[in-house]
């Protein structure tokens, strides 16, 4: 991992949104993450082979800070990239996105940023496709993921490396080592959910907030 | 003091050092946290701000700041509060400009804390929040930066509504832009202008942020600030720069963007928009590199918005302001072509940013019928534009496709999406626009020239989607004009030949889609199947794939017209078939697609039956003749068999046996009656397969499902009119006797168990055991037995059938011993026992296989289930009488087992969930099929009905039990069966066939049918779920018309007042309203009811 360059990566998003669960899933960034703990946050250095050689995503994961305590925005400073996580089957982890973006940049300005849907494995989800519309507003790149099946694990982290290193063809030349899956994905439901993705983008974004999310 | 503020600087940065000690840190942690609370914490963060140089240390005392601000401000002093307020007053206009360059997190976080002061003092403890600043704009860039972040931050903090805010937030948005709009909007707006017209060249960073900040503010100031000849025109200026495109843009867009009255909202955007302006600064950057793409997206956005406002305006006045309306349309006729060339832009970002409103447009055109010239001129420009995003890139990467590739893929699809809406909308334009593309492409690839690719690829892509939308039935009329023509174009041409597999696939995708028009128009038939049968051939295994399943979409839809090009099909198909063609390695699936679709052709009633024949035996006989090789390989070493077995890879035993045996399977799929009468063929299949899997190990699943598939199909293909030669099951008998002596040897017991069960069977094991115990050469004699015993007599036969019944015994009784004997063997004895004697056979089915039933595992029991299930509906009420027993056991069985069912109900079941839901499922179907084939009453004679009770609360828990309405819509019918059955057929149960039957049903019922109902009601626009409560509804009522007034008292009592709680004269009321109401009525009625009561909890 020496000499690999290293980036910051913001995990932010509502408590209990799969923040952890999502960067434990990568297990030798669970295995170094020990020597590194820090108060209210933990690093999780997760190692990517991509075509241009490997890089090191230290990926902060804010989770379990109290609301007063600890560093807050604080910890945004030097950030080089960001995910912002939310919770399909939880509306008011998607309402508070705005809020995550607006600290994010008010501490980092022009950072490449991924919004994030997890948990689109669970069938009653509740933030459907058509709503989420954010990441068109703000020019973010937008991927739906579920943490528990390793669904597309890799899109955020490989749309923020070729961001960072600013080469659009960079791929990554072998899969992490994942933590196996907890639950089997139903690719019928996700080519759904794709799809109506796809006709939501060509809905025209409401001038006013959604009021009926 | 002094001391504290080294100690908090201190531990700030303890807490930054990431290798400091983690206890360290903790502590350092709690320190800051404690300061934080303490009620000095203002003056020290202010202090410490003065005093430190690190940086994170400011930002934290600035985070100190923010929280005393945001959730302790009213604890505080007014001098306090006008402490904090001149602290930074004083540190924007002195401290921050005589220092050094502060980075962005720290002036930004400053802002914050101002907006948020601004958010609690301002206008009445604080008026001179924003004024202050703007006095003060002229010392300097730095101020005026800080002015900017600070105008920003009260977007962010107070207005922009993009947040989630409380009413009271709103409330306070609103006094702000009040006041703001009172007291300073003008000098704000003066500060603008002076800002890009001062630092246009001098601070290109500052003007880019101010023209950030106007584009937040315009949607709700005056928009006679910004709509003047000073800021217009500066716009426009900007525009020309690079620099400054991407603003400018946005704020022309905003502007355009502002709410206002259609006829006002008209008039603004002609005196705004300045169409050579924006075409000079989309051509200029449409020439640069890629570097100007955002700047064209902003554009692109630009003209897309100008147009889509144009169109709604034009949409809303269009009865009331004729005039405007008309001035509108002129106006979006005129600014379309920019947005369209805007969509057509190579780039898909830019492209996608207008695409928006060519969206829009298409749709606005669906209410007009019919459609005006000059909009059928503006969609073929729609088209041409579609058409060109339509196509690949030529360099697209097919191999490995990245992300770049998805992008472009999922885009595709939106493009496609606006393609149908217009052949929706104007289906002959459209038609004759792919009819024109096409005319030239078909020329240019017969004179060859394979580069054309992706515009073929992209209108037959358009042809493909036109089926769809456009009745395929239309088309089938006539191959002179229309959609006939076109087709008939396309069919007939050799494109099925290009080279590139992009247009191979979508040829094959087209010639699927429309069948029906080849069914009609059968001379195009030759080309089409040639072309078929070159894609299964192909080199490319992505279109030898398609094309195999779509062979068999094509053949099954067109089978009547086969025959007369089975001939042709044959000689080209067998080969691949019979892998003769060492170049043509077929994946697994594709090659049974590719079998079934040659059954199909075998199955044709246009193909002469001895063709038919003579092309089954072409197919069939070497496959077998490999199978055969291979039983008797495993007949040669039968003595270790199992060993032998184990040594052969379970990989290479199935493709052995298993892949013949799903070919033929899946052949048979496309023509059952001929092999229906070709079942000696088929028999010697099951022959020689029961042959080989008696000698393998049993834990192979798969060829344990390659085994049940094919019995599965030779039920259905072979049935009653098989009968079996004697050797498989003299290949039974040994395989159970081998398994027996192991047995018998282990465990002493079973033999005494087996004399007591059956001395007969025990001689017949004897005896044997002894015949293939002492002959090397047993196969010789069990085939002279076979023969003998197919030509018997009737009792010799009667005989046989018991050899066969006591053969399953056997089977069960190993079984009992054995926890290793598993569904499959039992399986294949049923099947084969039934198929052996047809109906005759029911009444020797093992009368003990439920005993068998006791070793099985859920899934064991599932799959038995389902072979029963199929026996039912096949023999219907022939069964009558002869699966009783095994009714019996397997009911008994699966019944114990639901005592123990874990939650099936849960968004993410366990695996073994998923097994008992499964088991349910077909528990139920097994149950409807007993009622629709007159067989439910077997359960009556099951112990005089004792299981009667059981089986119906299974039935109603499966109402709950499974959170699918389609299942509980089966639950429900079955219940209905039982009562119309079992129950009376008038008023009282004196002439019920089940004594007491009502006496318990009818309390079940109507305490489960609420809760039932509950999830369904709670999402009753769903198709299912309706249908599901109306034969809820339906059932009550019908129960009414059986039981009468004992239902109504009964439902009254155990489940509206019981289990829903409802009031007395509520449930009164429900009760009258089952009797009066109308069906429909009732239902609705219904609905109401349960959604009530869930909303009640």
């Amino acid at each position: 991992m020496e000499g690999a360059p290293q980036f910051k990566l913001l995990l932010v998003g509502d408590g209990g949104v799969g923040k952890t669960t999502f960067v434990k899933r990568h297990l030798t960034g669970e295995f170094e993450k020990k020597y590194i703990a820090t108060v209210g946050v933990e690093v999780h250095p997760l190692l990517f082979h991509t075509n241009r050689g490997p890089l090191v995503f230290n990926v902060w994961d804010t989770a379990g800070q109290e609301k007063f305590g600890g560093l807050r925005d604080g910890y945004y400073i030097q950030g080089n990239c960001a995910i912002i996580m939310f919770d399909v089957t939880a509306r008011m982890t998607y309402k508070n996105v705005p809020n995550w973006h607006r600290d994010i940049v008010r501490v980092c300005e022009t950072i490449p940023i991924v919004l994030c849907g997890n948990k689109v494995d669970v069938k009653d989800r509740k933030v459907k496709t058509k709503q989420i519309n954010f990441h068109r507003k703000k020019n973010l790149q937008y991927y739906e993921i579920s943490a528990r099946s390793n669904y597309q694990f890799e899109k955020p982290f490989q749309w923020l490396a070729k961001k960072l290193v600013g080469d659009p063809n960079l791929y990554f030349v072998e899969s992490p080592a994942l933590a196996p899956p907890e639950v089997a994905i139903d690719e019928g439901m996700m080519r759904q959910y794709t799809l109506q993705l796809e006709e939501a983008n060509q809905i025209a974004l409401p001038d006013e907030d959604d009021s009926d999310l | 003091m002094t001391n504290q503020y080294e100690d908090a600087e201190k531990a700030v940065l303890c807490i930054y050092d990431q290798s400091s000690d983690a206890a360290l840190r903790k502590q350092a942690q709690d320190y800051c946290d404690g300061l934080k609370n303490s009620d000095g914490a203002l003056h020290l963060a202010c202090g410490l701000m003065m005093r430190s140089s690190a940086q994170q240390v400011k930002f934290w005392c600035l985070q100190v700041l923010e929280e005393v601000l945001q959730h302790r401000y009213a604890t505080l002093s007014d001098q306090d509060r006008g402490e904090v307020k001149k602290f930074l007053v004083s540190w924007i206009l002195e401290t921050c400009p005589a220092g050094p360059p502060q980075p962005p997190f720290l002036l930004n976080k400053v802002a914050q804390i101002y907006a948020i002061l601004v958010r609690n003092d301002y206008p009445e403890q604080w008026p001179e929040a924003l004024t202050s600043l703007l006095a003060a704009l002229n010392s300097g860039v730095a101020v005026i930066d800080m002015f900017l972040r600070v105008q920003d931050a009260v977007d962010a903090e107070i207005i922009n509504s993009e947040f989630h805010r409380s009413p009271a937030d709103a409330a306070v948005s609103m006094r702000v832009k009040d006041a703001l709009r009172v007291q300073c909007l003008n000098e704000m707006a003066s500060a603008w202008y002076i800002i890009l017209r001062e630092f246009y060249q001098s601070e290109p960073g500052l003007v880019k942020s101010c023209l950030s900040s106007i584009s937040r503010y315009i949607h709700w100031i005056d928009i006679g600030l910004i709509m003047n000849d000073k800021f217009v025109p500066a716009f426009y200026a900007l525009l020309e720069n690079d620099v400054f495109i991407e603003e400018a843009a946005m704020c022309l867009t905003e502007m355009v963007l502002k709410k206002m009255e259609p006829v006002p909202k008209i008039h603004h955007i002609n005196s705004l928009i300045n169409k050579p302006l924006i075409e000079n600064a989309l051509a200029v950057r449409a020439r640069g590199a890629s570097k100007s793409s955002a700047a064209l997206v902003r554009l692109a956005h630009l003209t897309g918005s100008i147009c889509k406002e144009l169109l709604v305006c034009a949409d809303k006045i269009s009865a009331a302001s004729p005039a405007e309306a008309l001035q509108a349309q002129a106006q979006l006729q005129e600014l379309m072509p920019l947005a369209l060339g805007c969509a057509m832009n190579e780039n898909d970002d830019v492209s996608s940013a207008s695409m928006e409103f060519v969206t829009i447009f298409v749709n606005s055109l669906k209410k007009l019928d019919p459609l005006p010239e000059f909009h059928l001129k503006q969609l073929s420009g729609v088209l041409a534009v579609l058409l060109r995003k339509l196509r690949y890139s030529s360099d697209f990467d097919f191999q490995n496709p990245g992300e770049s590739e998805e992008f472009w893929l999922e885009y595709r699809k939106e493009v496609l999406i606006i393609f149908k809406n217009i052949s929706r909308i104007a289906p002959d334009l459209t038609v004759s626009f792919v009819q024109d593309c096409m005319n030239g492409l078909i020329a240019e690839t017969t004179n060859g020239t394979p580069n054309n690719w992706p515009e073929i690829e992209a209108v037959l892509t358009m042809l493909y989607e036109l089926g769809e939308v456009s009745r395929v039935e239309d088309a089938c009329k006539s191959t002179d004009q229309g959609m006939g023509k076109l087709l008939s174009i396309v069919l007939s041409s050799n494109i099925a030949l290009h080279p590139h597999p992009c247009v191979q696939k979508v040829y094959l995708e087209i010639a699927n889609r429309y069948s029906q028009f080849l069914h009609k128009h059968s001379h195009l038939l030759p080309q089409v199947l040639m072309g078929f049968v070159q894609a299964v051939t192909n080199s490319r295994s992505s279109v030898k794939s398609r094309a195999c399943y779509l062979f068999l979409r094509v053949l099954k839809s067109l089978k009547p017209r086969l025959g007369p090009h089975a001939d042709a099909l044959m000689s080209s198909v067998v080969p691949v078939l019979l892998d003769q063609q060492q170049s043509v390695a077929l994946d697994h699936m594709d090659r049974l697609y590719l079998f079934e679709a040659t059954g199909n052709v075998l199955g044709s009633d246009s193909l002469p039956l001895e063709q038919a024949v003579m092309y089954l035996h072409q197919i069939v006989t070497p496959i077998l003749q490999r199978m055969s090789e291979v039983a008797m390989e495993f007949l040669r070493t039968s003595e270790q068999s199992v060993m032998v077995a184990n040594s052969v890879t379970s990989d290479d035993v199935w493709l052995r046996v298993g892949v013949p045996l799903e070919c033929l399977g899946w052949l048979s799929k496309g023509c059952t009656r001929l092999c229906s009468n070709e079942n000696a063929l088929f028999r010697q299949a099951l022959e020689v397969s029961v042959g080989v899997i008696a000698r393998v190990p049993y834990n192979m699943g798969r060829l344990q499902s390659s085994t049940l598939l094919f019995l599965h199909r030779m039920v259905d293909c072979l049935g009653e009119r098989l009968r079996l030669k004697g050797m498989m099951m003299f290949q039974f008998v040994k395989r159970a006797l081998q398994k027996l002596v192991c047995i018998i040897l282990q465990n002493k017991i079973i033999i005494i168990a087996i004399i007591i069960v059956d001395v007969i069977i025990v001689l017949i094991i004897l005896s044997i055991f002894v015949f293939v115990f002492f002959s090397n050469f047993y196969i010789v004699p069990i085939i002279i037995t076979t023969t003998t015993t197919t030509t018997t007599k009737h009792h010799i036969q009667h005989s046989y059938h018991s050899c066969l019944f006591r053969c399953c015994r056997v089977m069960s009784i190993i079984s009992n011993a054995s926890h290793h004997v598993d569904t499959i063997v039992i399986s294949t004895t049923m099947v084969l026992v039934i198929i052996e004697c047809g109906t005759g056979m029911l009444s020797f089915l093992p009368s003990s296989i439920g005993s068998m039933l006791k070793n099985i595992e859920v899934k064991g029991m599932t799959e038995v289930t389902t072979l029963i299930n199929q026996v039912m509906s096949r023999f219907k009420e022939d069964c009558n009488g002869h699966i009783d027993v095994v009714l019996e056991s397997l009911s008994d069985r699966i019944l114990s087992s639901f005592q123990s069912l874990p939650n099936l109900c849960v968004s993410n079941p366990s695996q073994e969930a998923r097994e008992f839901r499964d088991l349910y499922k077909i528990w139920l179907q097994l149950l409807q099929t007993a009622g629709l084939s007159n067989l439910i009453d077997i359960f009556l004679r099951i112990r005089s009905g004792q299981l009667v009770e059981p089986v119906v609360r299974s039935v109603v828990d499966g109402l709950t039990r499974i959170d699918e309405p389609s299942t509980n819509k089966v639950c429900i019918g079955i219940l209905y069966r039982m009562v119309q059955r079992w129950g009376a057929n008038g008023e009282g149960a004196a002439q019920e066939q089940l004594t007491g039957f009502s006496d318990f049903f009818l309390p079940v019922v109507a305490r489960a049918l609420f809760s039932s109902a509950a999830p369904a009601a709670s999402n009753a626009n769903d198709a299912q779920c309706h249908a599901f409560l109306s034969e809820i509804a339906s059932f009550q009522r019908n129960l009414r018309m059986a039981y009468g007034v004992r239902w109504e008292e009964t439902l009254r009592r155990e489940g509206l007042v019981g289990c829903c709680g409802m009031e007395e004269e509520a449930a009164k009321l429900y009760v009258w309203n089952m009797q009066q109401l109308s069906d429909r009525d009732f239902r609705e009625f219904f609905i109401q009811q349960v959604q009530n009561l869930i909303v009640r909890g």
